[in-house]
């Protein structure tokens, strides 16, 4: 409770920031440094209501500008004479002359109110005139603190869009949700579109319940230094016209073209280091390993549980036959890890030269992980080439980037999951003496009787090994024909090759894997777009006019080969060949969509806007007759603030409604049964059988989503803050699911059109300067949105979807009818109706109710963001913070925590019981004689509190009540062993281990300086030094010993096991710019 | 510009963009591009009927619902940690009940009934594929009880996704009815029985001696639900056309292969190649060698079995390969430790249901106690003999390797069974030609002829004097109690069948094992059941409720609205005979 009301005072002070007047740009290259024979200017702007304030001042040609303060007023360093241009969002700038003592007018630019956005195809459109919500990302606030993988630096930015990582860092993937879940399966994530062509996102895998590795997805090679601005256009209206694909969203990115100047060079490095940031703290320091409160006789077993011992340092005897004192070593997981190391430098050539511009950007990224003996890399070259034949302008982009990881992190339930293994390592077993992996003859060093359950980490780390090899091209050519004025003609062309290898050794003598054992996946994927696009506008008296008219073929064809090599044969040569058992897995995944789709739209006097889209679309993967669908879009928008006169509180305001339907494919090959044989020979026959595992589905219909969406954009104070409001209202259909079902049919899942999902919300993203006074200016933004994801329904008589299943307790995700997405679904100790835990009266154990019950809910209640940067002169200072709260999370680190002693509320109770134990031996009595007489004696005390206290001198009582045989309840009063009770709720009852996921966490802290004009020689153009720091602190959070963000893949909400601890990065960020 | 011009272009991208479009998307294309290169379109029956014979025993993914239960409810097995944490401390777990329950459907049957509707050109494997999925419907409804039978995999083929559950007593008709069939259909068509990859070798006519003997096995099990009917089905049986399995050469059996072992990572790729039963008790490490349940060895010594030391066995190892049962790494030390137990402990201590190895610690031997470990340690100084508790383990009986390895059969029926059910059905009174007595030692050699056929190193097989003797010696418990004495014998046959060996267990209620309400409890295992005693089925996949949950809710009505794995099957009228 107590954390709860923190949190609310810190999103209040979030909202205070959030005062009363107009935002500007903040201006990096504002400078106030004079030079000693300029003189001061003074001068006041004013509009037709009076001073303005915030109003950017600025000698031209240099950086050398100031802001209006609340008065109007400014001082600028500069002769008199020389040209200054004062500017202000929605007014018409001005060149005047400097003179002392001078006073601007400013007059309201009615066309140039207008931000300009880029939007669906990317066609360029003025902000005002758009019927839904965008929301823009300028490429300059990706560059400083940067992210491994871009799409990370989203989180808390915008309003609606959530972004999660896994606990697989650097070389992960990422999963982002805008508005939600809206299909309940599938992947949910936005289409990303850059410079117009869609992008191939592909996870190439990811951990699922038995574990494995994300293997990263196609976004993480985008470069950030290459990236203009990003757009999001978030529900269907605004994708309408992208089709199927984006039907959860569309980001859109811009890449930077070639600079105006005729030769720049610049040059981006940061250089950052990594250290853990949530460690695994809040753990027992008092017993060590073993269990019954016995030390095992040898030091070889019982070395992940914690029910040992006290740690009172007598001599113990180890697995090397080394003898060492048995004491707690308190930080022992954090140990493992090191200390990361990232550096990232980009250089950037920039040549233009009339009517063509050339722009190449190297970028190097290079990764040292926190994990022992890991590392990334990666290269990215990009070219962009535009250039005009008469009519005709040319854009090209060509894109190349490689990537190396060795060691990516094993995830999950994963053997080899090194956090998981080190979790439940007793603190008196320090993790530093394993670094002795190998015997000589580099055979598995046995340390805890071959355990495969818990390997060693180092063994998995520097023996075994995976390596991931990856090169991406991405090639795109833009051609468009201005046949007029009014009228242009475009194609493009884009595809996108990715080939990537992952090659997974296992050295012979892994424990679980004596024979050793090679993997490589070989990923040949292919993605090709080919479009072509009328556009046209024009102007007729107060009509504005917007036509487009397209089509588009959209192609996939991807192949995956697995080698799997087994039973090595020579040791460590890491090749297929020296297998003696070796098999190969082919999968091909093929589709087609072709489209048609156009689009009007009519802007009248400015004010009144309505726009209309169509797509039809035809996909390979749905049968014939059912393979073609349309789908319509409907938008409008009213800039009210055009009735308004005195524009001196409101300056804009716009409200703005769309409805919108997008039609969705499913993939292939699911409409028939196809058959395969078995990877395996057997002596002449052939093993064949129904390849499919979820039940094909030959009158498969397209999936349907209707979303309707409201929303105000307001500005107010001229321009100092603004405000904008969406409520939408999305409801999915017919949805293409392959439902979970009785594996009685023969099939674990089926394919089917079913369900209905509704999200609605509300999104609020309030931003403004707080305060401007003289060179100080401080900005401030905050953003809010609130999703219900309600399952409405799914399918004859069923009532939950399973999505992904636990590894431990029986506990799933799913969706449930009445619900909302994301249920956890398990079981619960039994309880009475007062929901008090019923307690076994004869082995005082809790019993578990053999219902499933839901336990808790995987979505998060509300999103948010918020911002600050102060400016001082060429100083800023920046913080972003991201806020999500109300998500459950089934926390598997926790249940082993607890299962092996770990947990520090295993302490209660145990002394007591050990020492009850010795009495019992003592007494020469067997464990029923014993705990007879104790039950005896306890019953004698008559007052229940007394004998509850009594009780609890013999061991751990649990909280609950026994049931009479009268019907009525005695509270609980049995003593138990603390890890009978434990390991009871760990095996059996996962209620236990669910815990609120919320957190406000500081995603990233820039301070930077950029050096003024007249310091740099005349070779340097601009220099800028900022200190940043990527995920620097957790403000706040619920789970014990893991980060909040801590999924082991994309798809599966809700559920977490062994995850590595989180990162925060700090360090240096230098441009500069020749 | 002039609007003409503009009007031109417009036509012509028009026109282009369709030509564009069509050009890639007319139906055929769009058709074939959706059709998946790697798979086929159908298939021969016969690979399909392959694939389910040897799922039966060839699913390492299913194994640990055997492993973890059923070898510890017959009292086979115990000690090994998975035995006694589940059967062993009657701890229910659906993660470990639900295998079989879903391989089986998912697998198995859902390729025969495909199998089955596109093969009605082909008589006799259409027949086979018919009796195997009666036999695996069998093991299921012997398992669970109440199952998805007459319309359980025909998702796709007729649109059942949620199949009903069939009372026990319709299923046993149906079996009947089925098996009937088939023997009147085998024969009739010329074609041969092809994948067949059991000892039947595709011969329509080893086939029906096979479907006869199944039904003889399923009429002995109803024999006390409605002895009537069981005597008349068992009886038709005998006389029906095609005759019943009557030698050893008429075994019914799966063939394995002497594949690596592919553990959990084979099943997912349906790796059916070796005997996944034997894999498992093989273990995955050296710490998990399958330990043999002090119930099984105590009968067998008590008799003087002489397949005790064939099946139990003493081994010390540190290393262990995963692809095979390896006898390089697992020092036999059989001789050595049971002469030192009966010297220092007064004869071997194997396990008890619940007891794990560990549990009551028997004292770690001295190593020159021993001399095979001295000279072990000695050889090996880094391979840690002695440590580890190896050595301790060393002194519990553990599964011979000799029924771990891959290429051991997968019983369907054998002759040994066939004379044991004759025994029985002769005592009960039925019409059956010979003697009990006949039938019983005809069984009993037949059980030991199986081993040395079958399981034995050829330097280790029995020998028939021992065969002899052996017979000869027990013929006594023929007359105190015949039943427990049939019964007993097809125990210990069945060790290596584990869902016959404890249908049959219920069913008979003999032998008499442990009573496991009366035995100790250790604080390393859950015990969370009211009721210790040995379940008599076991629970249904939890998600039946969802998935399935109109008609999975009929059946926990027809079982007393509980999912209750302590409630006796429909043909189990008595509880197991317990001391």
């Amino acid at each position: 409770m107590k954390k709860t009301k923190t949190l609310l005072c810190l999103l209040c002070a979030g909202m205070m920031w959030l005062p009363s007047t107009a935002i500007a740009v903040t201006n990096n290259g504002m400078s106030a440094v004079s030079a000693p024979d300029d003189q001061e200017i003074t001068g006041t702007v004013e509009d037709a209501n009076g001073p303005m304030i915030g109003a950017t001042v600025k000698v031209i040609g240099t950086n050398n500008g100031t802001v209006t303060d609340f008065d109007g007023n400014f001082k600028i360093h500069c002769k008199p004479g020389t040209m200054l241009e004062i500017s202000y969002i929605g007014y018409a700038s001005k060149q005047v002359k400097a003179q002392k003592g001078m006073k601007i007018m400013m007059e309201e630019d009615k066309t140039m109110l207008s931000e300009v956005v880029v939007t669906a195809l990317g066609i360029k459109r003025e902000r005002k005139a758009l019927g839904y919500g965008v929301s823009e990302v300028k490429g300059e606030e990706l560059t400083k603190a940067k992210e491994t993988n871009v799409i990370n630096s989203l989180s808390g930015k915008v309003a609606g869009l959530v972004v999660q990582n896994t606990a697989g860092g650097a070389s992960g993937s990422t999963r982002v949700l805008l508005r939600g879940n809206t299909e309940i399966s599938g992947n949910n994530q936005p289409l990303y579109v850059i410079d117009g062509v869609p992008l191939d996102n592909t996870n190439f895998g990811s951990a699922g319940t038995e574990g494995g590795y994300d293997l990263g997805d196609g976004i993480s090679a985008i470069n950030p230094d290459d990236i203009e601005n990003m757009t999001v256009l978030k529900g269907p209206a605004a994708s309408a016209l992208y089709g199927s694909r984006a039907s959860h969203g569309v980001i859109l990115i811009t890449t930077k073209k070639a600079d105006k100047d005729k030769i720049s060079v610049e040059y981006n490095g940061s250089l950052t280091i990594d250290r853990q940031s949530s460690g695994w703290d809040n753990i027992q320091q008092v017993y060590g390993m073993g269990y019954s409160g016995a030390y095992s006789r040898e030091a070889t077993s019982g070395t992940n549980s914690s029910w040992g011992t006290k740690a009172d340092d007598f001599l113990v005897e180890y697995f090397d036959g080394e003898k060492r004192p048995f004491m707690m070593y308190p930080n022992n997981t954090s140990e493992f890890f090191r200390t990361g190391l990232t550096t990232q430098n980009t250089a950037i050539l920039s040549v233009n030269s009339g009517k063509t511009g050339i722009r190449f950007s190297v970028t190097d990224m290079r990764n040292k992980d926190i994990l022992p003996n890991t590392h990334m890399s990666r290269d990215n070259f990009n070219l962009r080439v535009n250039t005009s034949a008469g009519p005709v302008d040319f854009d090209f982009t060509a894109n190349y980037t490689r990537e190396d990881v060795k060691n990516r992190p094993a995830l999950g339930d994963s053997q080899s999951n090194v956090g998981k293994n080190l979790m439940t390592l007793a603190g008196t077993y320090n993790q530093a003496w394993l670094k002795n992996y190998q015997n000589e003859d580099g055979t598995y060093a046995n340390w805890n009787g071959n355990d495969q359950y818990n390997k060693n980490p180092y063994w998995d780390l520097y023996k075994n090994e995976n390596k991931t090899a990856k090169d991406v091209f991405r090639l795109t050519g833009k051609a468009i024909w201005n046949i007029s004025d009014h009228l242009k003609l475009q194609g493009t062309i884009g595809t996108d090759m990715n080939y990537m290898d992952f090659q997974d050794y296992t050295a012979r003598t892994t424990p679980g894997k004596l024979a050793g054992q090679l993997q490589v996946q070989k990923y040949n994927n292919l993605t090709l777009n080919a479009e072509l696009l009328v556009l046209y506008n024009n102007q007729f008296g107060d009509f504005d006019v917007n036509a487009t008219l397209g089509g588009n073929i959209f192609k996939v064809s991807n192949k995956t080969d697995i080698y799997t090599g087994m039973d090595e044969q020579m040791n460590g040569i890491v090749a297929i060949m020296n297998y003696a058992e070796q098999s190969i897995q082919q999968n091909t995944y093929k589709k087609q969509i072709n489209s048609l789709f156009g689009s009007a739209s009519v802007g009248y006097r400015h004010t009144y806007y309505l726009e209309g889209t169509i797509r039809g679309d035809k996909s390979s993967t749905l049968p014939i007759n059912n393979n073609v669908y349309v789908y319509p879009s409907l938008s409008g928008s009213i800039v009210f603030s055009e009735f308004i006169k005195n524009k001196s509180l409101i300056n804009y305001g716009k409200i703005r409604a769309s409805w919108a339907q997008v039609g969705s494919d499913t993939d292939p090959y699911q409409l028939a049964l196809n058959y395969a044989t078995a990877k395996y020979s057997y002596g002449g026959f052939v093993i064949g059988m129904i390849n499919n595992n979820t039940q094909p589905n030959k009158d498969l219909k397209p999936t349907r989503t209707n979303s309707f969406e409201i929303g105000l954009e307001m500005k107010f104070f001229n321009n100092r803050l603004s405000l904008d409001v969406t409520y939408y209202n999305q409801l999915s259909k017919d949805q293409i699911i392959g439902l979970a079902s009785s594996s009685t049919s023969g099939y674990n899942y089926r394919l089917v059109n079913a369900g209905e999902i509704q999200n609605k919300g509300i999104e609020v993203a309030l931003n403004g300067r707080v305060l401007a006074i003289k060179d100080f200016a401080w900005d401030a933004g905050v953003n809010f949105s609130k999703n219900t994801n309600k399952v409405k329904s799914l399918v004859d008589g069923m009532d939950y979807f399973e999505l992904e299943k636990a590894t431990w307790c029986g506990v799933s995700v799913g969706a449930e009818v009445g619900k909302n997405y994301g249920s956890i679904i398990g079981k619960d100790f039994k309880r009475n109706e007062q929901g008090q835990v019923i307690i076994n009266g004869k082995t005082g154990l809790p019993e578990v109710d053999d219902k499933t019950h839901t336990l808790g809910n995987a979505s998060w209640d509300w999103t948010g963001g918020f911002y600050s940067t102060f400016t001082y002169k060429n100083f800023r200072l920046s913080a972003g913070f991201d806020v999500k709260v109300g998500a459950d999370l089934f926390s598997m680190s926790m249940r082993s925590a607890y299962d092996s002693g770990r947990a520090s509320e295993t302490l209660e109770g145990r002394a007591e019981w050990y020492n009850s134990e010795e009495a019992r031996k003592a007494a020469n009595m067997s464990d029923q004689e014993w705990r007879a007489s104790i039950k005896t004696r306890l019953e004698n005390i008559e007052d229940i509190s007394q004998r509850i206290e009594a009780a609890k001198q013999y061991g751990f009582v649990a909280p609950g009540v026994i049931k009479n045989d009268d019907g009525t309840y005695t509270e609980n009063y049995i003593p138990v062993d603390p890890r009978s009770y434990w390991q009871t709720a760990a095996s059996n009852c996962p209620s236990t281990f669910i815990y609120d996921n919320s957190y406000v966490k500081c995603r990233e802290i820039t301070f930077g300086y950029t050096f003024p004009e007249k310091w740099l020689g005349k070779a340097v153009k601009s220099l800028s030094v900022s200190f940043v720091a990527r995920n620097p602190f957790i403000i706040w959070k619920n789970i014990p010993n893991i980060d909040p963000d801590s999924g082991y893949n994309t798809s599966g909400l809700g559920l977490e096991y062994g995850s590595l601890p989180s990162r925060r990065s700090y360090g240096f960020n230098v441009n500069v710019k020749f | 510009m002039n609007t003409k011009y503009i009007k031109h272009t417009f036509a012509a991208f028009i026109a282009g963009c369709g030509l564009f479009v069509t050009a890639s998307c007319s139906d055929s294309y769009m058709e074939e591009l959706n059709t998946d290169e790697s798979k086929a379109v159908s298939i021969a029956p016969s690979a399909q009927l392959t694939t389910a014979l040897l799922q039966t025993y060839g699913d390492f993914g299913l194994m640990d619902t055997y492993r973890s239960y059923i070898t510890g409810f017959t009292q086979h097995l115990a000690g090994g940690w998975n035995v006694t944490n589940y059967a062993g401390s009657v701890h229910a777990d659906d993660d470990q009940m639900r295998l079989v329950w879903d391989q089986f459907y998912s697998v198995a049957i859902k390729n025969l009934v495909d199998a089955i509707a596109n093969s009605d050109e082909l008589p006799n494997t259409n027949a086979a594929l018919r009796i195997h999925r009666v036999y695996m419907m069998s093991v299921l409804t012997d398992i669970y009880g109440d199952i998805p039978c007459i319309d359980a995999g025909k998702g796709y083929t007729e649109g059942i996704a949620n199949p009903k559950y069939d009372k026990q007593e319709d299923i046993y008709n149906w079996f009947f009815e089925e098996l009937t069939a088939c023997v009147a259909q085998l024969g009739t068509g010329s074609d041969r029985i092809g994948g067949d990859v059991t000892s039947l070798s595709g011969d329509a006519a080893a086939w029906k001696r096979y479907a006869n003997s199944l039904r003889m096995r399923f009429a002995m099990r109803i024999s006390q639900v409605n002895p009537a009917k069981a005597k008349d089905e068992f009886e038709k049986a005998l006389s029906a056309e095609g005759g019943y399995i009557r030698s050893a050469d008429n075994d019914a059996y799966i063939i394995y292969t002497d594949g690596p072992f592919t553990l959990y990572e084979g099943s997912r790729d349906l790796d059916f190649r070796v005997n996944a039963l034997g894999e498992i008790l093989y273990g995955q490490d050296p710490t998990s060698p399958t330990m043999v349940c002090s119930t099984f060895f105590n009968i067998m010594n008590d008799l003087s079995d002489p397949r005790l030391y064939r099946i139990c066995r003493h081994y010390l190892n540190t290393l262990r390969s995963d692809v095979k049962a390896d006898r390089d790494n697992n020092f036999d030390l059989t001789d050595e430790v049971a002469q030192y137990l009966n010297n220092v402990e007064g004869g071997e201590k194997p396990c008890n249901p619940g007891a794990a190895w560990y549990s009551d610690w028997v004292n770690a031997p001295a190593n020159d106690a021993i001399p095979g470990l001295q000279k072990l340690i000695e050889q090996y100084p880094n391979a840690g003999f002695d440590k580890n508790n190896y050595n301790t383990r060393l002194l519990r009986p553990m599964l011979s390797l000799d029924f771990e390895e891959a290429n051991r059969p997968g019983t369907l029926i054998n002759y040994a069974e066939v004379e044991f059910l004759l025994a029985e059905a002769k005592l009960n009174g039925w019409n059956v030609s010979g003697t009990v007595e006949e039938h019983f030692k005809a069984g009993v050699k037949a059980a030991m002829e199986w081993l040395n056929e079958h399981y034995l190193q050829s330097s280790n097989k029995i020998q028939d004097s021992e065969i002899n003797a052996y017979i000869n010696g027990i013929s006594s418990t023929l007359s105190t109690n015949a039943k427990e004495a049939i019964n007993t014998q097809a125990w210990i046959l069945h060790l290596m069948n584990p869902s016959e060996a404890w249908a049959n267990l219920r069913r008979s209620d003999y032998p008499v094992i442990k009573d496991r309400t009366k035995l100790k409890t250790y604080g390393d295992f859950t015990y969370d059941d009211d009721d210790l005693q040995t379940p008599t089925r076991l629970r249904y996949p939890i998600l039946e409720n969802q998935y399935n949950s109109v008609n999975y809710k009929e059946a926990i009505e027809r079982l007393g609205g509980k999912d209750d794995w302590h409630k006796r099957l429909w043909w189990d009228v008595a509880d197991i005979n317990v001391k």
